[in-house]
């Protein structure tokens, strides 16, 4: 499958760790529930001072609000350009961090010994040439690529190329290879390094010291100085080199607010937007073939704790970004948040399964037929997302 | 071995013990009886951080069993490593400034600062946490940076290089983000010495040292938990990371309390989110003192240690793993005892058996031994030297001694083991927790709770390999600015030639010489004959150093 520029379609995962207040991100504001349950400095105000940004197309009959360091995001929702699924997510009980990410990234909800991620199942039905199928940015790759051998983690894609710079680079390589690359732990990494590299290396052009030239975004993207903007700026480099990208992963910590979330949900959602909206803007003519999600392993408890904060809750806010999206709409269905349609009693309920919503863009972005081989033993429904 | 076990946890003496395990007909051969330098080499590769020409004639001379009782001996003398930490310094820097409080502070520039916090009384991190004070935020986060490095410096220089070892291993399990803010970095100098104090001792005492570490109050929130509702952020990693583990949570599978296996006979088998919220409640009322105002005139001590507050308590009746706690207990009786449940469950003997043999042993321990270690663990709940015990019983198994060294080394590992087999001497930070952090190894700075994690399908990818062949190559060099090495003296200053660097080198890092196609490529890359060494001194620095990163990158010695 491929767009109008003859390019591959390219998905590019952000997962924002330790559970996002969904309930904040795209907040209920005049759900008498909600106002409720929270006190005011923990819910999205309507108006004053940091009022929330108000929502056309929302799901159900009251006013849904963006928080207001979202606006970058918002800007593109109301451009079309992104869409919004509420009460979405994974649908086992669990609220612990670490098994809903097992769980999530398998895409087997409650089966833990699956060994291999659903992006990694995706690189398997498709076997996607090219120097770079997959990339991971950051230390490691994610559970969701696990088992897909040809992924690169890196954190820049200089870092792709061993010993770069190195007097005698030649000797390096080649021990590397010899010694490394028939030993079990570090062959197949070492492998990918070696003809990642080479491949790069003929394709990119390097500067005097012998290290890759530096990478020089559009000029109005504006990347502002934070981690996911450094993250999601590699993944624009990667793109633009044509190097047959298809999937990468981007990780963005620091979602778990216990207390103080006040404080902290302002920054994490300033960094979120304005990161996304850099590398959107310097995508330039290949924002068409690009999708964005937007996701996080569970959204937080619907009452406040009494330290300032929130626990760990259930049902979420996921973003998709892209074009020919149905953008500009919230899609999926509002449980609501009375007490008997709450999850356990707590918690927004979940009524669009997460792995829908990967499924459609899977589908109809990346021609995958059969969803069953990413996602076994699950019934797809599409929620709609994708226009026609 | 099942009948060997109970002698061996009954047994005081290192000479029993020995006896006792090596006695029996059915046991292999172990190192203490046929020593052969490979064995040994393995042994101490997991034992230690890196095994040295010096712990191998070492345990060598007397057996590994003894050497076991030296090390786990809380008295064993480490004098050297005093030294090495009082010379060590991290250089600071910063403008003069001031902040939104109007506070203000001048300019500093001392670019070999010592270690002071590393000794210093408790009290004196309290003012670190408070922001009417004049800091500019370097000297907030440094007793956590001053941490970090006397980790790395420990792991080189120690002599007591197994309670190195288990003590990386706690400050993993029990994971704190040393500068996740200025609370948790200021008593992070506290929080390491409740883990070295325990860390070769009893798991109940460790776990309530951790409960009341003030850093880890903080890290994980309970320092603001108050009824109600509960902040249930430490209660819920309690039971996943410190005690029950993930396969202890059966969420998924119970809805109420009373549906979990044992619950109604009086000990839940696994724990659900019912469990989690109790435990919170249980917890509610334990903070730092720090001399917070609590309203009605109430003023915590200005300790900078735990402390109780009773009005932040939810007193009432709780369902733990469904064992009932009357209401209005006595002070922080709530949570002790779930401390006292928690660290005697059966789930938690799995857990912590699991981890230490996957530490010890392989990614994918025996499950013979696991299974042996954890009903050793129940066995010794009691015992004052439990976890040493246990570390005893690891290491003298016939598993350890069969085990092949399949488990990569850890970034963190690889570097501290590069230096103690060079011999180099950690003086400073440098870049070596930059490169460090490229290939994704964050000493105390590991973000989720969860520690790094433990397992090379995590490890082996190629940031991680990327970055260790970029410490490699930096970690000898002077701009690296955290270790010095002496590349030619003593012995060293007798080789000659490229052939015998080789040699040379390889003999000390890896037990064996190279073979000749090795030291051909590399007299090749020098663009230099074999038998011939270079002239001027930067270019033999250059060619050992190159030396050293080329051994360093063989799977003999990234693995353990």
């Amino acid at each position: 499958m491929s767009t109008s520029t003859g390019k591959k379609p390219v998905l590019v995962i952000v997962f924002l760790r330790g559970g996002c207040d969904g309930l904040t991100l795209v907040s209920p504001t005049s759900d008498a529930n909600y106002i409720a349950a929270r006190p005011g400095a923990l819910r999205v105000q309507r108006k004053g001072d940091g009022a929330g940004l108000s929502l056309n197309n929302p799901l159900a009959d009251i006013d849904f609000c963006m928080q207001a360091q979202l606006k970058p995001l918002y800007d593109l929702y109301n451009d079309g350009q992104l869409a919004i699924v509420h009460a979405a997510g994974l649908t086992h009980a669990t609220r612990s961090h670490f098994e809903a990410e097992d769980y999530m990234e398998r895409g087997t909800p409650g089966v833990k010994s699956t060994r291999t991620g659903w992006l990694a199942r995706f690189m398997e039905a498709t076997k996607p040439d090219g120097i770079l199928p997959a990339l991971a940015v950051g230390d490691a790759a994610p559970d969701s690529l696990l088992g897909a051998h040809e992924t690169i983690v890196a954190q820049e894609l200089n870092d792709i190329r061993l010993a770069s710079g190195h007097g005698i680079r030649p000797v390096f390589l080649k021990r590397l290879g010899d010694g490394l690359g028939s030993n079990v732990l570090f062959s197949q990494p070492i492998a990918r390094l070696m003809s990642t590299g080479a491949a790069l290396e003929a394709k990119a052009a390097l500067d005097e010291e012998g290290n890759l030239k530096r990478y020089l975004p559009l000029e109005n993207a504006n990347y502002p100085e934070n981690g996911l903007a450094a993250r999601l700026r590699t993944v624009a480099q990667a793109i633009k080199l044509d190097l047959g990208l298809s999937v990468s992963t981007v990780d963005f910590g620091g979602w778990d607010t216990h207390v103080n979330q006040n404080g902290q949900i302002e920054e994490l959602c300033n960094e979120l937007s304005t990161a996304i909206a850099a590398f959107w803007r310097d995508l330039g003519s290949d924002q068409e073939n690009v999708t964005l999600v937007v996701m996080s392993e569970f959204g937080r408890r619907l009452k406040s704790n009494e330290s300032g904060g929130t626990d760990h809750g259930h049902g979420n806010a996921m973003f998709v970004l892209g074009q020919g999206l149905k953008g500009g709409q919230m899609h999926g269905r509002w449980p609501g948040l009375e007490n008997d349609v709450l999850d356990a009693g707590a918690d927004l309920a979940i009524t669009t399964d997460y792995r829908d919503v990967l499924g459609e863009i899977l589908n109809r972005r990346k021609g995958i037929e059969d969803l069953a081989a990413i996602f076994p033993d699950h019934k797809m429904t599409a929620p709609g997302i994708i226009a026609a | 071995m099942q009948a060997t076990r109970r002698d061996f946890l009954k047994g005081s003496s290192t000479a029993l013990l020995g006896a006792a395990l090596f006695s029996g007909v059915s046991l292999p051969p172990a190192f203490a009886v046929t020593p052969a330098n490979i064995s040994m080499r393995k042994a101490l590769n997991r034992l230690t951080f890196g095994a040295t020409q010096f712990d191998l004639a070492e345990v060598e001379a007397l057996g590994l069993s003894v050497w076991l009782g030296r090390q786990l001996d809380a008295s064993f003398k480490n004098d050297s490593l005093a030294g090495v930490l009082a010379n060590a310094y991290i250089p600071i820097e910063y403008e003069a400034g001031k902040d939104e409080n109007g506070n203000s502070w001048a300019a500093i520039k001392e670019p070999k600062r010592p270690l002071n916090h590393l000794n210093a009384e408790l009290a004196s991190f309290v003012p670190l946490t408070n922001f009417t004070k004049s800091f500019e935020y370097t000297e907030r986060e440094r007793p956590a940076k001053e941490v970090q490095l006397a980790a790395l410096i420990r792991a080189v220089h120690s002599n007591n290089q197994l309670a190195e070892v288990i003590t990386q291993f706690w400050h993993e399990h029990f994971s704190v983000n040393s500068v996740k803010d200025a609370t948790c970095a200021a008593y992070f100098v506290q929080h390491d010495r409740l883990i070295r104090d325990n860390a070769l001792g009893n798991f109940r005492v460790l776990l309530g040292s951790m409960a009341k570490s003030p850093s880890m109050l903080a890290y994980l929130n309970n320092n603001e938990s108050r009824a109600s509702p509960a902040n249930e952020n430490y209660a819920r990693e309690l039971f996943e990371l410190h005690t029950m583990g993930e396969a202890g949570y059966t969420n998924g599978n119970y809805a109420n309390w009373s549906d979990v296996p044992g619950a109604k006979e009086g000990l839940a088998q696994s724990y659900i989110d019912q469990d989690v919220y109790e435990a919170a409640r249980a917890f509610t009322g334990w903070t730092i003192g720090e001399g917070s105002e609590m309203g009605d005139g109430d003023v915590l001590p200005l300790t900078g240690e735990f402390t109780y507050f009773q009005r932040w308590h939810d007193p009432y009746q709780k369902r733990i793993l469904g064992v009932e706690f009357k209401p209005n207990g006595a002070p922080m009786a709530d949570g002790e005892r779930v401390l006292d449940i928690l660290a005697k469950h059966p789930a938690t003997a799995k857990t912590i058996a699991l981890k230490l043999t996957r530490r010890l042993l392989a990614d994918e321990p025996d499950e013979a031994l696991v299974a042996e270690v954890a009903a050793a663990f129940l066995e010794l709940s009691e015992d004052p030297q439990q976890i040493a015990k246990l570390v005893k019983l690891i290491a003298l198994s016939m598993q350890f001694s069969d085990q092949e060294p399949t488990k990569m080394k850890r970034p963190m590992e690889f570097l501290a083991s590069l230096y103690r087999a060079t011999g180099a001497s950690v003086y400073s930070t440098g870049n070596a927790f930059y490169h460090l952090q490229r290939a994704g190894w964050r000493q105390h700075e590991w973000r989720p709770p969860t520690g790094h994690p433990d397992v090379a399908t995590y490890w082996a990818n190629t940031n991680t390999i990327s970055a260790m062949t970029a410490i490699a190559i930096n970690a000898l060099e002077d701009w690296f600015g955290a270790a010095s090495i002496q590349l030619w003296s003593g012995e060293r200053g007798n080789i000659k030639t490229i052939g015998q660097l080789a040699d040379y080198w390889s003999t000390q890092m890896l037990g064996s010489k190279p073979d000749e196609a090795f030291i051909a490529a590399l007299a090749d890359g020098f663009g230099a004959a074999e038998d011939s060494l270079a002239e001027d001194q930067g270019g033999r620095d250059w060619q050992a150093r190159t030396m050293i990163a080329l051994v360093a990158l063989s799977p003999e010695f990234m693995t353990r």
